[in-house]
């Protein structure tokens, strides 16, 4: 199955059962969250351009329900600019430095 | 004052989980299990284990440019990098008392200078000292914690060859998380922006840091 993902800018993200298989092999815990990823990419708090990487898309949503270890996460979801697919996705407790240039919203 | 230990693994024991789709590097250091990111930047994150807490591994997005950038500076620092490629065991332990963490590491495979340790230290440990990370900077008022926080950080050298085996973290419970933005941000900047001034223990960190992982395989990755 394909998803394809309409974010606030118009871009199209694309999320597949593959992806989603890479994702949940080597993040498990995001095994139940597949909808909120949904949710993170069509409603974020920000979309951020990569620093290091520009043709990268960041999109995070902070999640204040997660049943993890308790407490809020940002839920960040990488999608690559070029070809739409969702790279990897997985809650963060903290961000040390800046997630790149904030493109959304834009004021 | 008892320092526990809270981890231990073997650096060649570690698995490379490699998406070339999304161009996602998984660097795991035990089976896959729940996790909370930590975010160093946007391209790399440290996975926390929720149960128990230990260190589960690093996720680096858009590896393949990445790689470039550090196989650039291993290139021109660690021309000798894969002969240098060693069994290496890290251990974590800490102290309540004291309130510090330790990160120490050791080559564990045969090599005449361990071998020589080994006979002189008559199973003692080999002499080390320790010497702030970031000796040389004066922290400015307007320093963000993370800058302050290195004064916390501590790197252990052996002696007398001045090798790099640890790490330690003075009152971790307060800056922890401040002194890990500081030592991550002061090694990519030291990989990213040849122009950010750190001094020699910063260098030398890195340098420990990028030969301990398996080069051979992150080049067959990125090809």
């Amino acid at each position: 199955m394909q998803e394809k993902i309409r974010d606030p800018t118009g871009f199209e993200a694309i999320l597949t059962d593959e992806c989603w298989a890479h994702i949940t092999a080597r993040h498990p815990e995001m095994e139940p969250f597949r909808q909120r990823v949904i949710e993170t990419i069509q409603r974020p708090d920000g979309i951020h351009s990569g620093k290091r990487d520009p043709a990268r898309k960041i999109y995070r949503k902070k999640h204040r329900d997660i049943p993890l270890a308790g407490g809020s996460f940002d839920l960040l979801v990488f999608v690559g600019s070029a070809d739409g697919y969702v790279a990897t996705a997985y809650f963060a407790a903290y961000s040390f430095r800046m997630l790149g240039t904030l493109i959304w919203p834009t004021s | 004052m008892a320092y526990k230990l809270v981890q231990e693994f073997k650096f060649e024991k570690v698995d490379y989980s490699y998406d070339r789709r999304g161009d996602v590097l998984d660097i795991l250091f035990g089976p896959p299990a729940p996790a909370i990111a930590l975010q160093v930047e946007d391209w790399l994150a440290i996975q926390v284990r929720i149960n128990p807490p230990s260190l589960q591994g690093m996720t680096i997005v858009g590896f393949k440019r990445i790689f470039e950038k550090i196989n650039g500076y291993a290139e021109k620092e660690l021309p000798k990098r894969m002969k240098r490629l060693a069994k290496v065991e890290m251990s974590i332990t800490y102290d309540d008392e004291s309130d510090t963490l330790v990160y120490r590491w050791e080559d564990v495979g045969f090599s005449p200078r361990r071998l020589l340790r080994k006979v002189f230290s008559r199973g003692k440990g080999i002499p080390t000292i320790f010497e702030p990370l970031s000796k040389g900077r004066a922290v400015a008022l307007s320093a963000t914690a993370a800058e302050q926080s290195l004064h916390n950080v501590y790197v252990e050298k052996a002696l007398p060859s001045k090798d790099i085996v640890g790490l330690k973290i003075l009152e971790f419970t307060k800056c922890g998380p401040a002194a890990w933005e500081g030592i991550f941000g002061a090694i990519i900047d030291t990989i990213f922006e040849p122009l950010a001034e750190y001094d020699e223990n910063v260098h030398l960190i890195t340098n420990a840091l990028v030969q301990r992982f398996d080069w051979r395989k992150f080049a067959a990755l990125a090809a």
